[in-house]
């Protein structure tokens, strides 16, 4: 073992680089965090003050306001941190199901969607997508599965789950549709939006959810892990149920921790810190997606000068998170002594890193929050490449 | 290591002890034959001659030491490269070794003089990897647990293993999941034809054009139809609208157009009849099939351009 392997740890990334990495973008931290960061990066730096034996009841730093703020801004009634997204859908499975429980999710849910409901014993029925090229969810197909699951096991679903854009294509399917089906079917509806909450407005009495889960390390400027689950009121008690145990022997009882949080969620530090440090950016920075999905739709029409390069998932493009198929670059890559990691390479020479190395065939880029200008720096990279190495480029 | 290795520190032992506490504590040793306290293990590694005339593997007597060590600390590329596991993960590199190398790990295996024999000398002498299920002697005496096998190669041959773990972490999702259950034949035969497998689906040049290759399940979650997709692209979205309408009289059924922004993408069911890994197992009836439809929906689409000017 050689310990001073982890001394001076470095990460150029953000002040060399453009990153157009496919789950960094709506990560990076805002200056106030990356200030709040250094001032609270001790361990349990935010219970200072801890009062009440729960980080979401401090309140200096303001953890309790910030949690009614949170909640206000998603349109729900309560809200409780988690370390990630998948914490918070395992809490609402666990919490809300009963082992062999049928749950409905899409198709194209992130794998943790699946791990939460393997882990709770739970059936999970899928709702398929389109298939090539676009991958999209119809929402009125979660009928069809309620009505599969029903004819299966006897009943319907107890849980959909949709995830409101999905990491693999970038497509966004409408949450309020979804919800609709839900609430005539009685089932209860959980939103994933790690890539969108923090990103874009949510309101989750809109969508008719039950359940609105998030990632602040995604899509919220923060550290990881953090992430939220929302809910309203009628499942608070259920959800955010604390705790009964007495020992045995010392008597002792904890009611006042939630159980499906860990008594106390673990996030107390850097990441909610950051989360909270940010959240005046994301409040305003939500204002302006609509200008994010422009440059996201530029940034495609440009990529696809290159001759060959195709952007895959719903047209046009409803956020900024791209899948492209680039087989002329796989070409190259077939011939290049540097194989497929060619492409990562003659990127960074150009200042551009996040497209995971070794990926040629086809990849995925996330231009949130860069600049007009940063947009047309990767797209120049790109085009370079190209015709370096003797492709077929537009005018 | 043929060269003459100074300061041998190593106390007495049996080589295949050594190797093992090399993998499993990161000892490093340097063995000379004045240290090493098997017989066989003497032999087969060619520190001296055989007073028998019939003897396992060997290497040609002249070896004056060798060097045991973790291999990541390994300054020079070693002669061979152990590996010691369980029967599960060596099953699991014999995977991966006939999809490098295209063929089965032909071993050569009789319960003795295991790791010196079979495991380095063998992949020494014959440039090729061997599995072993070990001998009496590694078992009894140098610690070697029930469940243990083991797998020796020349280096140059655990170099491309390597690089044939690394590409198929590539092929999978990048979150190491498995993204569909294709049949395997169906994907080897498409991959074979010259498509490339994309997350979830094939693509691949046919001339000038990328044709793109779906797999459709049915509602019995059957592989009987795969669509070919070759997506033509317009300069705005209004191009491409007025290209669609045109569309709809150029390509009648069983072609579909669909109109996605500046593109039209042209479509052409292939309809098997028979579940995928049926199909390919006539493995030239699948391609004239394929390639077949591939030609048709060229030629449609080269007249369309002809026709409309695009």
């Amino acid at each position: 073992m050689n310990p001073d392997r982890y001394r001076n740890l470095r990460r150029d990334t953000e002040l060399k680089y453009i990153n157009v990495h496919p789950i960094q973008r709506g990560g990076v931290l805002t200056p106030e965090a990356r200030k709040a960061l250094i001032e609270f990066a001790d361990g349990y730096s935010v219970c200072d003050f801890c009062f009440e034996g729960r980080v979401d009841l401090v309140e200096t730093p303001p953890v309790r306001d910030f949690v009614g703020d949170v909640a206000e801004f998603l349109g729900m009634d309560e809200v409780r941190f988690t370390p990630g997204c998948r914490h918070a859908k395992w809490a609402v499975m666990s919490t809300m199901l009963e082992k062999g429980d049928s749950i409905v999710l899409d198709s194209l849910a992130h794998y943790t969607s699946y791990m939460a409901a393997e882990a709770n014993n739970l059936e999970v029925y899928e709702v398929p997508h389109s298939g090539y090229p676009e991958f999209r969810i119809n929402p009125e197909t979660y009928a069809d599965v309620f009505e599969e699951v029903k004819r299966e096991t006897g009943e319907y679903p107890k849980l959909a789950l949709l995830t409101h854009v999905d990491y693999r294509y970038g497509n966004l399917t409408p949450p309020e549709e979804v919800g609709k089906i839900c609430e005539e079917y009685g089932v209860m509806f959980m939103v994933n939006t790690a890539y969108s909450s923090g990103l874009m407005e949510i309101n989750g009495k809109k969508m008719r959810a039950d359940f609105i889960v998030g990632s602040g390390h995604k899509s919220w400027a923060s550290t990881a892990p953090i992430g939220f689950v929302a809910t309203n009121y009628e499942h608070v008690e259920k959800l955010m149920k604390t705790s009964t145990i007495r020992g045995r022997w010392s008597g002792r009882g904890f009611t006042k921790k939630e159980i499906a949080f860990y008594g106390c969620s673990p996030v107390f530090g850097a990441p909610l810190i950051t989360f909270m440090a940010s959240f005046p950016s994301v409040v305003e920075r939500v204002s302006r997606w609509e200008d994010e999905v422009r440059k996201a739709r530029y940034f495609v029409r440009e990529m696809e000068k290159i001759v060959g390069f195709h952007q895959m998932g719903v047209r046009p493009t409803e956020h900024t998170l791209q899948n492209f198929e680039s087989l002329p670059f796989h070409q190259v890559a077939r011939k290049h002594k540097r194989r497929g990691y060619f492409l990562y390479s003659e990127l960074k020479k150009r200042g551009v890193i996040g497209v995971h190395p070794g990926l040629t065939k086809n990849f995925k880029i996330n231009t949130y929050g860069l600049t007009d200008r940063q947009i047309n720096h990767v797209i120049w990279a790109f085009k370079d490449i190209a015709e370096k190495y003797g492709l077929e480029v537009e005018d | 290591m043929r060269e003459k290795v100074d300061g041998a520190e190593t106390k007495p032992a049996r080589y295949c002890e050594l190797v093992r506490r090399a993998a499993v504590f990161g000892e490093e040793f340097i063995l000379t034959a004045d240290k090493l306290t098997c017989a066989g293990a003497e032999v087969a590694l060619g520190f001296s001659e055989p007073m028998f005339d019939e003897t396992g593997p060997r290497i040609e007597t002249g070896t004056e030491a060798i060097i045991i060590k973790p291999l990541e600390r390994m300054e020079e590329e070693p002669d061979v490269v152990i590996i010691i596991s369980t029967p599960k993960k060596l099953m699991k590199i014999s995977g991966v070794y006939n999809q490098v190398f295209k063929e089965p790990v032909r071993s050569e295996f009789k319960g003795s003089s295991a790791i010196c024999g079979e495991c380095t000398a063998i992949p020494f002498v014959h440039g090729r990897a061997n599995f072993s299920l070990l001998c009496d002697g590694c078992r009894t005496f140098s610690g070697y647990r029930p469940d243990e096998v083991a797998i020796g190669m020349p280096y140059s041959v655990f170099a491309e293993l390597a690089k044939g773990i690394r590409e198929d972490r590539i092929i999978r999702a990048l979150c190491g999941c498995i993204m569909d259950d294709l049949p395997k034949n169906a994907v080897k035969t498409i991959t074979e034809m010259g498509f490339d497998k994309a997350t979830d689906h094939f693509m691949g040049y046919a001339g000038k054009h990328i044709i793109r290759m779906y797999a459709i399940k049915n509602e019995r979650g059957r592989i009987e139809e795969l669509t070919l997709y070759l997506p033509l692209k317009f300069r705005d979205e209004d191009e491409a609208r007025r290209m669609y309408e045109r569309a709809g009289e150029h390509f009648s059924e069983p072609y579909m157009v669909r109109l996605r922004e500046n593109w039209l993408d042209i479509v052409l069911p292939v309809e098997l009849f028979a579940p995928l890994q049926r199909v390919v197992q006539d493995r030239e009836k699948f391609e004239n099939i394929i390639n077949s439809a591939i030609d048709t929906l060229i030629t449609k689409v080269e007249e369309f351009r002809k026709k409309y000017g695009n």
